[in-house]
């Protein structure tokens, strides 16, 4: 007990440590551009989270949650460019219009096995990049204005800082609700689905209904990011929603470690730092991610979390000297 | 008109079916998902295109090279990662994302070798086109189309004729049983990736003159085929054929009735829309799990 | 309590079911024993909405539940283990048991979402209630254990946990002494009576005809999908078309 104790107190510092950072940083950096890049591992952070619903908990996989991304972007855009809704709540209906289309697809597709899934999500991907790219009213190519982040009237963008500290709420509150709902009854029948459909449904769980609300859930969270992207970049243009992208958010995920809260956000970060570091250097980046997903299902399979989980363990059982038998024990992490 | 966008959508069909095929192939065998199938069809296209527009070798030594390449790297890839990886018990979703690694991985390592510039494919023959019925066609697409069948036929009486073939059928249908009759199915299963390696080099050899040869030559025209396989039926042989020469029918008539940017987005939506409501295809497997 | 009339079971033209009529009396420990593929999983599985019927009612509590779905069933009080252990196996040991609580923890996505106070009453009762029904079978000890990690007989064990935590009328049992030692089987006998003793009904199919003979109140025995005699074990147990199902069969 005492062991599984030390692990919780390194947990508690370990986050609060990260809390710091993460509230203290606009602080440390003052170059706009890179302030602007962490809002993004934000944004991304969130969009890998959701996938995380999906994929770590529910069990069902996506190749293409960009055309989810897409939805709430370009329905962001349109209600603030063309109804005039505040920023905020156009953010909101877009991740709702996000959800609904997920539900939508998920309702004949929850059935499929993951094969065929996983096509399903690339066709639907692919289809919305295409419709897209062919609506002259989007100006697909040449990119449509969007208006920039902005609360109760006043402009986010003109301080990276402000929409830095904006994203960080957003992704506070994006993991806290992530915490609640796969602590809660809809995350254990989650996890039913995923381990044993036939005994989800033994044990009284309706499993396509929760598999669809999994479906909702992650493309909420991925629609959302879409939408806040589309503000803090003030632009949209079709080529950032091509299906191929809707990996880099399974690619966080594994890296990370599925089935977590705080895997997808390693992944998020890491990806995102990855991706900004070999930017010129495209070939390299495609052989280093694809290596991740390879080198990581083979050898590190709870990816980055599992790893720390077996440092914390390690040093947990080394403060409680003499304990070691309840230190090895105790394992479970409590987030 | 008709006439032309019938023998034009026969003609990506039957392209789009035997890269079909290559998916179903594997998928037959093991069960895998190949994700890496595409990129293998670009690395073929960049191969023939060294070995034809670089060092001048005639086509034909240049299609035979490539194959052998292929076959040899399909082998490899099976014995080397993909065994290995279902010796550590990776199945499902995860076999899955390790194909999708290796495309990765592999399209990766052809920009780096090749750089990242489209490389025009010398053509093959002297005319430029050829007047079929009124269509005007490029002669590497009727080569294709020939090329096409004459592979799709290969694999057929490899399948079905030899012995070799029929122990592979056996394999993906029970292996257990299979390696209780005797038959090597650790051998069985490096072929199946040999041969689906083979169709991919096939591919590559073919549409490296149409479309020019770019590291995403691969991975766009390989969506197509595994939308073939998928409508046909995934792991049927020949239901691979017959979705893509339905989709290339399609995708050629919307193109040239409807509007031809319109013609990829319907494809996508008719994939789309199979796997939503008739998810085993025209010719049944087992596609639906549960509830 | 469960009354299935005139069940009929094809596959293409097989009949693994045939006309088999049985009634499981409230309170009582039914038996439903045959040898092996005499079509009694099948036949389970009909009654908990796994499998659907070619032709028969099936009536609980006089209500027509005929090819209900699994989970409306359960939550209706039919619960049930299975055969060839269907557990969570990457959960712990307590989740498995909570994910039993399933439809007797009444709260919404958004009480989830914002951690209600009703939220929170719900489910430390599922918590408290899991914990109790763990140890009845022996296991709340290893709560935090995955069920993966567990033994054999524990894991069956663990399956009759589960299903007693989604509080049911009726339980169903398939084949729980399959792959226990005579130790096993003693404690499971003693369980089974327990449950019987907590006011739940119990279906049990067995093959093996001691463990039956034991706990059953009434027997059915099953062969080659057709019902062969029914009564009270000692009846059954001297009935020579059931000697000769068992014993002249192979």
């Amino acid at each position: 007990m005492k062991g599984n104790m030390t692990v919780k107190k390194l947990n508690r510092i370990i986050l609060l440590v990260l809390g710091v950072i993460a509230v203290i940083l606009p602080l440390l950096i003052t170059n706009s551009y890179r302030l602007y890049f962490f809002s993004f591992v934000g944004i991304y952070v969130v969009a890998a989270s959701g996938l995380d619903i999906l994929f770590g908990y529910a069990g069902m996989i996506s190749f293409g949650h960009i055309a989810y991304y897409a939805i709430g972007a370009y329905v962001t855009t349109l209600l603030t460019s063309y109804a005039g809704l505040p920023v905020m709540a156009s953010i909101l209906i877009a991740a709702a219009v996000a959800a609904a289309a997920g539900a939508l697809v998920a309702l004949p597709c929850s059935k499929l096995k993951f094969q065929f899934l996983a096509l399903a999500s690339i066709a639907f991907a692919n289809f919305i990049y295409q419709l897209i790219c062919n609506i002259e009213f989007l100006q697909p190519y040449r990119g449509m204005k969007v208006e920039p982040l902005s609360i109760f009237g006043v402009n986010l963008n003109s301080d990276y800082r402000y929409t830095y500290y904006f994203i960080l709420v957003w992704v506070v509150i994006a993991l806290l609700a992530k915490h609640m709902i796969v602590k809660s009854k809809i995350g254990r029948a989650f996890m039913a689905c995923r381990d044993n459909t036939r005994s989800a449904d033994g044990m009284g769980i309706n499993v396509r209904k929760y598999k669809v609300m999994a479906f909702a859930i992650s493309t909420f969270y991925v629609g959302f990011a879409g939408a806040c992207a589309a503000h803090l970049n003030e632009l949209v243009v079709c080529n950032t929603y091509v299906q191929a992208n809707s990996f880099n958010y399974v690619i966080m995920c594994i890296f990370g470690g599925v089935n977590t809260i705080f895997g997808p956000v390693i992944g998020a970060v890491v990806f995102q730092f990855i991706n900004e570091a070999l930017a010129s250097a495209t070939a390299w980046r495609d052989i280093i991610f694809g290596g991740i997903v390879m080198l990581f299902i083979a050898f590190l399979p709870g990816g980055c979390m599992s790893a720390l989980r077996g440092l914390e363990e390690k040093l947990a059982a080394r403060f409680s000297l003499g304990k070691k038998e309840a230190a090895s024990k105790g394992g479970k992490k409590d987030d | 008109m008709l006439k032309s966008l019938i023998i034009v959508g026969l003609i990506m069909g039957s392209i789009y079916g035997l890269i079909g095929l290559g998916y179903s192939v594997i998928y037959r065998a093991s069960g895998i998902m190949n994700l890496a199938q595409g990129e293998l069809i670009t690395l073929s296209a960049f191969l023939g295109y060294t070995f034809f527009g670089v060092c001048g070798l005639p086509y034909g030594v240049a299609l035979i090279l490539t194959v052998v390449i292929m076959f040899v790297l399909g082998v490899m890839i099976q014995k080397g990662l993909v065994s290995r990886y279902q010796k550590r018990g990776v199945t499902g979703v995860y076999m899955l994302l390790i194909t999708f690694g290796l495309s990765r991985v592999i399209n990766g390592g052809e920009a780096l070798i090749f750089g990242s510039n489209a490389k025009r494919f010398p053509s093959i023959f002297n005319v430029s086109t050829v007047n079929i019925m009124g269509a005007h066609l490029q002669p590497e697409r009727i080569m294709c189309l020939f090329l096409a069948l004459i592979s799709m036929l290969l694999v057929h009486l490899f399948m079905t004729r030899t012995k070799t073939g029929i122990g592979m059928q056996a394999c993906a249908m029970h292996s257990k049983a299979a390696e209780a009759c005797g038959i090597d199915v650790v051998k069985s299963n490096g072929l199946t990736w040999g041969l689906a390696s083979v169709v991919a080099a096939m591919c590559g050899m073919m549409l490296g003159p149409i479309y020019g040869v770019t590291l995403m030559l691969g991975a766009n025209l390989s969506q197509m085929g595994f939308a073939s396989s998928v409508a046909g039926g995934m792991g049927n042989i020949y239901g691979a054929m017959v979705g893509g020469i339905i989709i290339g029918l399609i995708e050629s008539l919307v193109g040239g009735y409807v509007n031809s940017t319109w013609k990829s987005m319907i494809a996508y939506l008719i994939l789309f829309l199979i796997l939503a409501v008739r998810p085993t295809g025209l010719f049944n497997e087992q596609a639906v799990r549960d509830v | 309590m469960i009354k299935a009339e005139n069940i009929l079971v094809q596959f293409g033209g097989i009949s693994a079911v045939n006309h088999v009529s049985i009634e499981v009396r409230k309170g009582r420990i039914t038996g439903l024993i045959g040898p092996n593929g005499a079509g009694k999983t099948t036949f389970f599985n009909c009654i908990s909405g796994v499998q659907n019927v070619t032709e028969g009612k099936i009536y609980y509590e006089g209500k027509d539940i005929t090819n209900g779905r699994g989970f409306q069933l359960c939550e209706a009080g039919i619960a049930r283990t299975y055969q060839n252990i269907n557990l969570f196996h990457s959960l712990s040991v307590l989740d498995n048991a909570l994910i039993g609580k399933h439809c007797r923890t009444h709260y919404g996505f958004f009480a989830a979402l914002f951690g209600t106070p009703r939220m929170r009453r719900e489910e430390e009762k599922a918590r408290e209630d899991a914990l109790e029904k763990l140890k009845i079978v022996g296991l709340d000890h290893k709560k935090d254990l995955k069920a993966g990690q567990l033994p054999y007989g524990e894991q069956r064990l663990l399956e009759i946990a589960r299903a007693l935590c989604t509080e049911p009328k009726v339980l169903l049992l398939d084949e729980p002494a399959a792959g226990m030692n005579a130790t096993e089987k003693v404690v499971l006998n003693d369980l089974i009576k327990k449950i019987a003793s907590m006011g739940i009904t119990v279906l049990v199919i067995e093959h093996d005809m001691d463990v039956i003979m034991n706990i059953s109140d009434y027997v059915y025995v099953m062969n080659d999908g057709f019902l062969l005699a029914e009564g009270k074990p000692e009846e059954v147990q001297r009935n020579p078309e059931v000697i000769t199902a068992y014993l002249g069969g192979n």
